[in-house]
């Protein structure tokens, strides 16, 4: 009987609401104004939550030695009675809080014209967004009182519907919505949206509805920023000037400036589960946007691709792009500021003493084709190589030549003769000499350099030059240059092989992030030693700070970066995958 | 703003008053009275530029024959020097120099080096830094020598300072005295909140009366005055400091800058120190060198123009000097290698400006390398006895005759 | 005041304390303040238990076990592997930080700063830090054995141009540091004695970092060192340089100047009776230093408040003082910054010590990088911040803080209106630990925290 009557109770509640709230279903973009130039959602708050609860990520911070000893201070102690108040209150767990007062999404926009802040939040029902109002004034009123201060919350009315301001915030209810803003202008604007369905607001808005269009499908988050509007606007000058005064930005990120000196908008979308975490920025791009200076870097066409990632043991990293770098160091007095066109002055004149005579950006970069890959392994000491105290990863680059026949004889040479450099001032300086060697297999010819083991090498361990058998492969058309023979050896054996086609990416970056642990448990002890020295810690406090970084990388299978542009867009972006359990 | 240091010597430690006062005041205010009237005290700033800087295409022989047949490719052509006399022009991007000179403010001593010259860098180095060869003892620098000397009159302020991350100049070393290195302003400044009471508080703390008498508190004490007038000189110097002077962007630029802030600030320090490394072109030479020249004038004529403006044109000289000059042949790859004798250079109001001595001879050479005929340490005796008032003959180990550089 | 008045009879009898000089905590932190680098409230408190023999006693002779000893080597092996000699200037103030050895301590930086050698100029961090080894091998030992190691170190050799010595040109260097700098004293030899030396030294090389006697390089020739002749091969000139009388006078003059007053300079008289008791006890720098640390002298006004602290001292003492650990590579740059790079003294002659730790820029240098490391994040109080170490020493009004805070760190008291500004720092409003942290920074001005 009583089941009965809450049963008829609830449906005459369901009724009720889907009247009036549930009827709603215009989303904040329908409430935010066209002028809105920066724009982020989440429309399903509570699955982000639930994942949050439920992530392997969260279960292995929380058995970190420094988190649990965290939990236990003072600080973490009072926040957690401070919020078991605010559930006592509210009659309900934060998170079941949350997910009521949030089930219809989050979003945030800017205005440009009024420069306010909004911030939107849908609840279930019409009862759960006054209600956290409330509690919130409350709160804020016991604690001014608590510290001797007068009462924090104004209120105000405007076309019949209160609004509180709490500091700067500006905080009013109507129906699901929850409406949190910096400018009373922004309020307005909503409380009036919220009344009247204006004719314009940004879901209206042609480059939004653009960009909305071409979202890619169920993205935990996403967002749109209108650069087009922030260009005019004069803000951030610098991000458009087009020249940097960063060498190593340009190369990474410096075809996309020019895209942006041209785009109507930019987004990001950022996509969650239990295995990965993804976040992408788009922006339409096209060809003519890229100037003389930069064609460096997407090619003369936009058609430079990186070419098929190379895999060897051991990876930590793998880089694959299309960068013509020569063109790049022609062409720095047009990309850089001038304090950095000198620096590239001098470092000509030093790089071109190292080469022997040979101008740098055009007879030494000029000499390889722009695609390249760079790689990054753990060295494992197995080939009985001597094993240094620091473990350091190997690296190598993988050029093609324009002209292996001519070119090759000539980089060898080069390559000898820096080896014999190294050694006279190494001798001078008490360093070990490095032993040249030349090795032929069918496919492909070695110049490698070892260091000579001292008879009476320290106790300690080897120096950290061990690290290092610097090394040249020439294999077909490929280069390589490596930090280690042994890398060098495997690379020219798996570029002899052939080629795989192209990406259509402009460049890839892979991190393999168990190769990153390994190689820091490979030098434990050093690490250790150093949290010691640079926080002060004792042994114990750093064994368990080292510990902790060990455990959490352990989550982590690989971080991947990707760039492209193609179909008019250009797209970048992050993914970290993590070791399923 | 020399007129608010002046008010802040009057308030805060009223110089005249104290001084008038004589044997009545403690001997702590005495002394930090004395350390801040050194208004007239001339002040040397060493520029050294590492690396062997290229004398014959800094100040360019351009209507020799010789030079056009030594440097086919890196030759000044003519028509491009910054002409200084019929003969001799500065290389195109040493801009800074001939404005200097146009200006009267420029001595060009040429010829410069010394006898069966060394060609590695380190080793030249510590020859020009102290005076001696490597068969000598060599534990102090020629600066250093003159700083211990100096030192006997003075309590508490810096006599010099070296501005710059690198290593601490061989020069500089002295038995006696430790030279600071100090890589900015802010450390010549007491780094305290900036709270105005904690400042007062801090300041009241140093000055409190001590009962007892005892020598090296006292000594603490006065020292500790001097420190903490010196550190509000320094930042009242820097807080008003304005200048008209559009300093160029480079690292000098900015470390002279800083000097003539702290000139400024009065702090009665006599000798500062700079480097400007990269000099060694023996590769591409033209581009990097024509960057360094141009780094090298655009400061030292920006520094220049910036102390006459604050009015202590008259009391402070630079100078600059090199290893040691490059080769009189270019080599392959557009660039030089290690050689000998070169310029050296005088900036300031009183410096006799024009070029000191004959341009050496292109065609009688030394081991391919220009011939000197000035020793640098009669350079330095010139700087010594005519600049510093000081007698070189202890701090050079030996008679120098000084080169007509300065203005009697 | 002056050392002259000193009775030398009186200054080494031992300690015994009277109504004048009581054995109290003002004294006991003064004791643990010069034998190592500052003491907590606790260690006072059990200083003043045990008195001043049985600490000293202990301090003297650390007691060193095997685990402990080869656990610091490690560490410092591990540290090594980089091969930037830049490391071992943050491992060793990490070491200071610390050591459960601080006399042992100290008397190593004596010795660094006595037979001074520099990596600037050496380079290599496994040779400098072997050297490092011996001293504290050698610290509280065998002064005589200490100089015939360090005659074949191969830091010390390579800083002092030395690596080769062959006959035909006998390198003087070593030899006249050995008699100028680190045995006699100017004036205590002839420059004949000097060459002579020289030559006895021929043929002690350094290759590939290690020592080698070259015997086709050594002058086997009859030699006339300071009045002894013969052929005096291997260390016996060594021997010969140790035997002069001005030798133990020598040390022990360095040694009160390091562990008891800067100026003025010990009298002869004052010394001789100690130089006599280190001769007897075979070089023992251990007994000598249990001698001053015991003596009346020390614990009287011509001693305490008579030394400028190093900048170790000061920076060091105040972070031991109180429990504090913090980041070694910024506190070895601090060093470094404030004149006592260590591994990296200015010359052969070490620190000067006294007035020349002391100019206006070093001065406001103290005092900004006391400021900078109790601020530092990662500075911490026995692994709190100030507000809480001071609470745990039952400190907690200003007054309270400020009274703790002043004996802890200084052997001079200020005037009292130091205290009352101080006390009005920490009772202005703000971050309780911030405002300590200002008045230390404050009190890092006053002269009297520059000496102990």
């Amino acid at each position: 009987m009583v089941a009965f009557r809450n049963a008829g109770l609830s449906v005459l509640l369901v009724l009720l609401l889907s009247a009036t709230g549930l009827a709603d279903d215009r989303t904040a973009a329908d409430l935010l104004p066209p002028t809105t130039i920066l724009y982020a959602e989440i429309p399903e708050p509570g699955m982000v939550l639930e994942l949050f609860e439920s992530h392997p990520l969260r279960q292995r911070i929380e058995k970190l030695q420094g988190v649990r000893d965290a939990y236990e201070t003072k600080q973490f102690l009072q926040f957690k009675a401070a919020l078991a108040i605010v559930e006592a209150k509210l009659g309900q767990s934060w998170q079941r809080v949350l997910q009521s007062v949030t089930e219809g999404g989050i979003a945030i926009g800017f205005d440009a014209e009024t420069q306010g802040a909004t911030l939107l939040v849908k609840a279930r029902d019409e009862e759960a967004a006054p209600k956290l109002l409330d509690t919130i004034i409350e709160l804020a009123r016991a604690a001014a009182k608590d510290a001797g201060n007068s009462d924090p919350v104004n209120s105000g009315e405007y076309r019949g519907i209160t609004a509180y301001q709490i500091d700067q915030a500006k905080i009013a209810t109507w129906g699901r919505w929850l409406a949190v803003t910096n400018k009373p202008e922004s309020g307005k604007a909503v409380l009036d949206a919220l009344l009247d369905t204006p004719e314009n607001t940004l879901a209206t808005n042609a480059q939004f509805q653009d960009a909305r269009s071409k979202a890619a499908g169920a993205a935990t988050a996403w967002g749109y920023v209108n650069v087009e509007a922030i260009r005019k606007g004069g803000i951030a000058k610098d991000v458009f000037s087009g020249k940097t005064d960063n060498p190593v930005a340009e190369l990474l990120v410096g075809g996309v400036l020019d895209t942006l000196q041209h785009t109507p908008y930019v987004t990001a979308s950022l996509t969650l589960d239990q295995q990965h975490t993804r976040l992408e920025f788009a922006s339409p791009h096209q060809q003519d946007w890229t100037t003389e200076a930069r064609e460096y870097f997407f090619g003369p066409d936009g058609n430079g691709r990186a070419p098929a990632p190379i895999q060897v043991s051991n990876q930590l990293l793998a880089l694959s792009t299309y960068r013509d770098l020569s063109t790049m160091w022609l062409r720095a007095g047009d990309l850089f500021k001038d304090n950095i066109v000198d620096q590239f002055a001098q470092a000509e004149s030093v790089l071109s003493t190292l080469f022997s005579g040979k101008d740098f950006g055009e007879e030494i970069l000029g000499e390889v084709h722009p695609e390249f890959q760079f790689v990054v392994a753990r060295q494992t000491c197995e080939d009985g190589t001597p094993q240094p105290a620091i473990k350091l990863p190997a690296f190598a680059a993988v050029f093609r030549l324009k002209d292996p026949e001519t070119v090759g004889p000539e980089f060898r040479r080069t390559y000898q003769s820096l080896i014999g450099f190294l050694n006279i001032t190494g001798s001078m300086n008490g360093q070990p000499q490095l032993d040249l060697d030349i090795e032929k297999e069918d496919t492909f010819q070695l110049v490698s350099a070892t260091y000579l083991v001292e008879k009476d090498a320290s106790p300690g361990g080897l120096k950290i030059n061990y690290n290092f058998s610097p090394a040249i492969a020439f294999a077909g058309e490929h280069f390589v240059v490596s930090s280690s023979t042994a890398l060098a050896r495997e690379l020219a054996r798996s570029v002899g092989k052939g080629s795989k086609p192209s990406t259509d990416l402009n460049s890839t970056i892979k991190l393999n992030v168990s190769g990153v642990s390994d190689i820091l448990a490979d030098n434990r002890p050093q690490l250790v030693a150093q949290n010691m020295l640079s926080e002060g810690h004792s042994k114990e406090e750093a064994e368990r700070t080292i510990g902790d970084l060990l455990e959490l990388l352990a989550a982590a299978e690989s971080v991947s970066i990707d760039l492209g542009a193609s179909d008019g867009t250009v797209r970048a972006s992050l993914e970290i995958d993590y070791v399923a359990d | 703003m020399r007129s608010n240091r002046r008010e802040f010597l009057k308030t805060t430690l009223g110089t005249s008053a104290v001084v008038s006062l004589g044997a009545t005041v403690p001997g702590f205010l005495r002394a930090a009275a004395v350390a801040s009237t050194d208004d007239k005290e001339t002040i040397l700033v060493v520029v050294q530029l590492s690396g062997g800087n290229d004398g014959l295409n800094t100040v360019v022989p351009f209507s020799d024959p010789a030079y056009r047949g030594s440097r086919p490719k890196l030759a000044i052509p003519a028509s491009d020097v910054l002409k200084i006399n019929d003969a001799l022009g500065f290389h195109p991007s040493a801009r800074g120099f001939a404005d200097l000179l146009e200006d009267n403010s420029l001595a060009i001593v040429q010829g410069v080096g010394y006898d069966n010259p060394n060609r590695s860098h380190f080793e030249s180095m510590d020859i020009w830094h102290t005076c001696q060869r490597k068969s000598d003892t060599r534990t102090t620098g020629w600066l250093g020598r003159y700083l211990d000397a100096s030192q006997a009159n003075r309590s508490g302020v810096s006599l010099a300072f070296h501005l710059g991350h690198e290593k601490q100049p061989f020069a500089l070393t002295a038995e006696d005295v430790r030279v600071p290195s100090i890589s900015s302003l802010e450390g010549f400044r007491l780094n305290d909140s900036g709270d105005k009471e904690v400042r007062s508080t801090i300041s009241k703390l140093a000055s409190s009366a001590r009962q007892e008498s005892d020598s090296i508190l006292d000594f603490l004490q006065s020292t500790t005055t001097v420190a903490l007038s010196a550190s509000q000189r320094v930042e009242e110097a820097s807080r008003d400091y304005k200048t008209p002077i559009d300093y160029p962007e480079s690292d000098l630029a900015t470390k002279l800058k800083t000097v003539a802030q702290l000139i400024d600030a009065g702090l009665g320090t006599r000798v500062y120190y700079v480097t400007l490394d990269g000099f060694d072109t023996h590769s591409q030479q033209p581009a990097a060198h024509a960057v360094l020249l141009s780094q090298l004038g655009g400061a030292v004529s920006s520094f220049i123009k910036d102390i006459k403006h604050q009015g202590h044109g008259d009391r402070v000289a630079v100078l600059a000097f090199s290893e040691f000059g490059r080769r009189v042949e270019e080599n392959a790859s557009e660039g030089t290698d290690h050689g000998a004798a070169a310029p050296m250079f005088l900036a300031g109001n009183k410096v006799r400006a024009g070029v000191i001595g004959d341009h050496p001879s292109l065609t009688d050479l030394e081991d391919g390398d220009l011939k000197f005929h000035t020793d640098f340490r009669q350079v330095y005796a010139t700087v010594l006895e005519s600049w510093l008032g000081w007698p070189s003959k202890s701090v050079l180990d030996g008679s120098y005759d000084p080169v007509d550089a300065f203005e009697a | 005041m002056k050392t002259t008045a000193i009775d030398p009879t009186w200054a080494w009898l031992p300690y015994r304390a009277s109504e004048e000089q009581p054995w109290n905590r003002g004294r006991a932190a003064h004791l643990l303040r010069r034998a190592g680098f500052g003491a907590t409230s606790q260690e006072i408190d059990a200083a003043v238990e045990k008195g001043p023999e049985e600490i000293v006693a202990d301090l003297v002779s650390p007691r060193l076990d095997a685990a402990f000893e080869l656990e610091s080597d490690a560490f410092a092996k591990t540290i090594l592997a980089s091969g930037d000699p830049k490391n071992l200037s943050a491992w060793w103030s990490y070491v200071m930080l610390r050591t459960p050895h601080p006399l042992l301590e100290k008397t190593t930086l004596f010795w660094h700063g006595h037979f001074a050698t520099s990596a600037a100029k050496v380079e290599d961090a496994e040779t400098m830090y072997n050297q490092n080894r011996l001293f504290r091998q050698f610290a509280l030992g065998d002064f005589g054995k200490l100089t015939h190691a360090i005659s074949r170190d191969p830091a010390m050799l390579t800083y002092l141009d030395s690596i080769t010595n062959r006959k035909a040109h006998p390198n003087e260097n070593y030899a006249r540091e050995l008699m100028e700098l680190f045995c006699l004293g100017e004036g205590n030899y002839s420059e004949n004695d000097i060459q002579e030396l020289a030559r006895c030294f021929t043929g002690w090389e350094i290759r590939r970092g290690k020592f080698r006697f070259n015997q086709f390089q050594h002058d086997p020739g009859m030699k006339s060192v300071l009045g002894h002749s013969g052929p005096l091969p291997e260390g016996k000139s060594i021997d010969v340089v140790l035997d002069q009388p001005a030798a133990p006078q020598f040390i022990v003059s360095k040694l009160i100047r390091y562990f008891m007053f800067d100026e003025p300079a010990a009298s002869d008289e004052l010394v001789e009776p100690l130089a006599n008791e280190l001769r007897e006890h075979e070089w023992d720098i251990s007994h000598v230093v249990r001698r001053m640390l015991t003596s009346q002298l020390f614990y009287s006004e011509h001693v305490i408040g008579r030394k400028v602290r190093s900048p170790v001292d000061l920076v060091v003492g105040l972070l031991r003082t109180l429990e504090g650990s913090t980041n070694a590579y910024q506190l070895g740059d601090d060093l470094n910054q404030l004149g006592q790079g260590l591994f990296y003294p200015p010359n052969v002659k070490g620190w000067d010590g006294g007035r020349a730790w002391i100019n206006s820029s070093t001065l406001l240098g103290r005092a900004n990088v006391i400021g900078r490391i109790i601020r530092d994040e990662n500075t911490r109080f026995a692994s709190g911040n100030l507000n809480e170490y001071f609470n745990r020493l039952d400190a907690n009004s200003a007054p309270a803080i400020v009274d703790k805070l002043l004996e802890l760190t200084l052997a001079v008291q200020p005037p009292q209106t130091v205290k009352e500004q101080l006390v009005e720092v920490i009772n202005r409003n703000g971050d309780r630990s911030e405002r300590i942290a200002e008045a230390i920074h404050a009190l890092s001005t006053i002269p009297e925290f520059q000496v102990m």
